[in-house]
């Protein structure tokens, strides 16, 4: 799936996240889904940066955080990868603009 | 070793020990008319909000029979939207209206006793007629209504004949899935032990003929799933103590949760000891399967009197313990836990 580099996102509204850095993991509770779903620590990361910002910001950001060791193609790669699974899960969804965090 | 938690990520409460059943095995010794020294309404909707305001994210639901309980929904209502819901049930209480309900009330999935492929054993177990007929229809209700079901089975001598056809039926049914239980010595089950329980390789081979439909899957906890899923979850009981699992009820009390948090008897000292994963022999394909080690601590301590022992029910860890004979001190140690 293709995404326009402008397209924002942001985490479902009502969604419970506890961090379970014993397990180097987030565990989310989507209340409209409803299950519970398991991060692991990439997986996490690209859901916190989904704050309303746009994919171009996400990988960037994304990018930055790994400290520029993975090259830009491969931060794309890996964010979009990430937003497609978290889009399946309905844990995030396409935002018109930036938004607060939402989640609980 | 398993990795510590701050608090469990699931919890199993046991809402009652009412059912409307009569079951020969019941762990509960269920009864129709409440014990008065079970939580009040506002003693479980209390308890809930501790374990939202500490990120419990699951509470699986059992009873008895929770629906059995007059403040059932009322319970159900203050758990939505704030805890991801699985409910255990016979079933036979599920009218569409109730299956609509639990839709909307988020419940996200509904675990169906059945204890037997066919009517007449599955109500000889219950020890109510009718109740096979119920249940199916209450689970047909539930699939109609979009809640996800899947299906349970204690494995006894009187269905262990029926596999096949309960996994088939699952499937028939739209469950997600169909699982196998293993028997635990508790309540009326450990009095009816010899009649009811089964010899290790006799489980094993009904449970390794199941020809599983295609895109179906079925789950059991025997080898190579021997899980001690111990350290992730706990249980507390209808009485509000905190006990760790619910097939730990006989074995264990962690404290009231009503004079005590809850999160504090998470991290009583046999608690934690019992969640590490110190055992004396693991199953290192049970271990890959399961991410953990040593197997059930329930099922270990029934049969070796000992919590670091290895789970006799993994056939890898089994020590040649005869599981159709039960130690004697399960009788006279009765009970650990005084209710």
């Amino acid at each position: 799936m293709e995404f326009d580099l402008k397209q924002r996102f942001g985490k479902m509204p009502e969604a419970v996240v506890r961090d379970a850095d014993e397990w180097d993991c987030a565990v989310i509770f989507q209340p409209d889904t409803p299950r519970l779903c398991m991060l692991n620590a990439t997986a996490w990361l690209v859901y916190e940066l989904c704050d309303g910002r746009s994919l171009a910001s996400i990988e960037a950001a994304y990018a930055t955080l790994f400290g520029n060791k993975i090259s830009k193609e491969e931060a794309r790669v890996q964010a979009t990868s990430g937003i497609q699974q978290l889009l399946a899960f309905k844990l995030i969804e396409p935002v018109s603009r930036k938004v607060s965090n939402r989640s609980r | 070793m398993h990795p510590q938690l701050r608090a469990p990520i699931k919890l199993t409460l046991c809402v009652t020990n009412t059912c409307n059943l009569n079951c020969i095995h019941c762990y509960s010794d269920c009864t129709r008319e409440p014990d008065p020294r079970e939580l009040t309404t506002v003693e479980w909707k209390r308890f809930i909000d501790h374990l939202v305001e500490n990120k419990v994210m699951q509470a699986f639901i059992e009873g008895g029979e929770p629906f059995f309980r007059s403040d059932f929904l009322e319970i159900l209502e203050h758990c939505s939207r704030r805890m991801n819901l699985i409910v255990r049930t016979f079933a036979n209480q599920i009218t569409e209206e109730l299956a609509e309900r639990l839709k909307e009330l988020k419940v996200g999935l509904v675990c169906v006793d059945l204890l037997g492929a066919r009517p007449e054993t599955h109500d000889a177990h219950v020890g109510t007629r009718g109740s096979f007929e119920l249940g199916i229809k209450g689970a047909r209700n539930l699939v109609a209504a979009g809640v996800p079901i899947y299906t349970l089975m204690i494995l006894t001598r009187r269905n262990i004949s029926e596999l096949q056809e309960y996994v088939d039926l699952a499937h028939a049914l739209g469950a997600t899935k169909a699982a196998a239980l293993r028997l635990y010595p508790l309540g009326r089950s450990k009095r009816r032990w010899d009649e009811l329980s089964l010899s290790l390789p006799e489980m094993m081979q009904a449970l390794q003929s199941v020809k599983v439909p295609e895109g179906f899957r079925f789950i059991h906890s025997w080898h190579p799933n021997d899980g001690n899923s111990c350290y992730q979850m706990s249980c507390v009981s209808p009485f509000g103590k905190s006990i760790g699992c619910p097939y730990l009820r006989e074995y264990i009390d962690l404290g009231d949760v009503r004079e005590k948090s809850f999160v504090d008897t998470w991290h009583d000292p046999l608690w934690t000891e019992l969640r590490s994963g110190n055992v004396s022999d693991s199953c290192s394909q049970c271990h890959d399967t399961q991410g953990s080690v040593g197997g059930c601590r329930a099922t270990a301590f029934a049969f070796h009197g000992r919590w670091d022992a290895p789970d006799p029910y993994c056939a890898q860890m089994n020590q040649g313990v005869d599981l159709q004979r039960l130690p004697q001190q399960l009788f006279w140690k009765k009970p650990w836990v005084q209710e």
